[in-house]
């Protein structure tokens, strides 16, 4: 809880230097977003690696295949960092970078999930061998 | 949550404001550029290790 609180009082000071800084120094602006956008994606990490230990064990009390679970996260990684970047891209002005860079996660994303489609249509391949 | 380098980064861009403005007026144009541009490579690298030790923490979650 404590981060937390740190994170509020970090992203609101982090607003205030942003409108002081503005107007002055753009560069230096979209510099600062970028370390606060980390930090505080850090901290969200924090948060999120008991969640993913507690993923872990229910796949292992449902004797479920690893590489499921490994598809799924590095999907998610991948959504989240693309999000971000594009925000900060459109931010800056640069609105087709950010639009790219969503297209190219969302294809990286059904590269990855490839091998799942393959194990559905192998399922559903054997089902109807066996009707 | 390190919000030094928040600090850090707002003293740097005021410090290259106030000596852009400094040096424009003085009509040292050039020098006001350089200026400018060595204040954000000071900040670009301090970001840069913000970002690595991020990409390290999320290969680490997200098993890439």
């Amino acid at each position: 809880m404590d981060n937390f609180i740190k994170l509020i009082a970090g992203v609101l000071i982090t607003a205030i230097i942003y409108l002081i800084l503005s107007k002055r120094d753009k560069e230096i602006t979209v510099l600062l977003t970028l370390a606060v956008c980390c930090m505080i994606v850090g901290i969200a990490v924090v948060y999120m690696r008991p969640l993913f230990d507690f993923f872990n064990d229910l796949r292992k009390a449902a004797d479920l295949n690893s590489d499921f679970l490994k598809i799924l996260l590095q999907a998610v990684g991948i959504g989240l960092l693309s999000e971000i970047t594009s925000l900060i891209c459109t931010d800056i002005g640069n609105a087709a970078m950010g639009k790219t860079i969503q297209i190219v996660s969302s294809s990286l994303i059904l590269y990855i999930s490839l091998p799942l489609f393959q194990k559905l249509m192998t399922m559903i391949s054997e089902i109807m061998g066996e009707i | 949550m390190d919000i030094d380098l928040i600090f850090k980064i707002a003293a740097i861009g005021i410090m290259v404001s106030i000596l852009n403005q400094v040096l424009s007026r003085s009509g040292r144009e050039e020098q006001a550029t350089m200026t400018t541009l060595a204040g954000l490579i000071v900040v670009l690298m301090m970001v840069a290790k913000e970002i690595a030790a991020l990409f390290d923490m999320l290969k680490t979650l997200f098993h890439f």
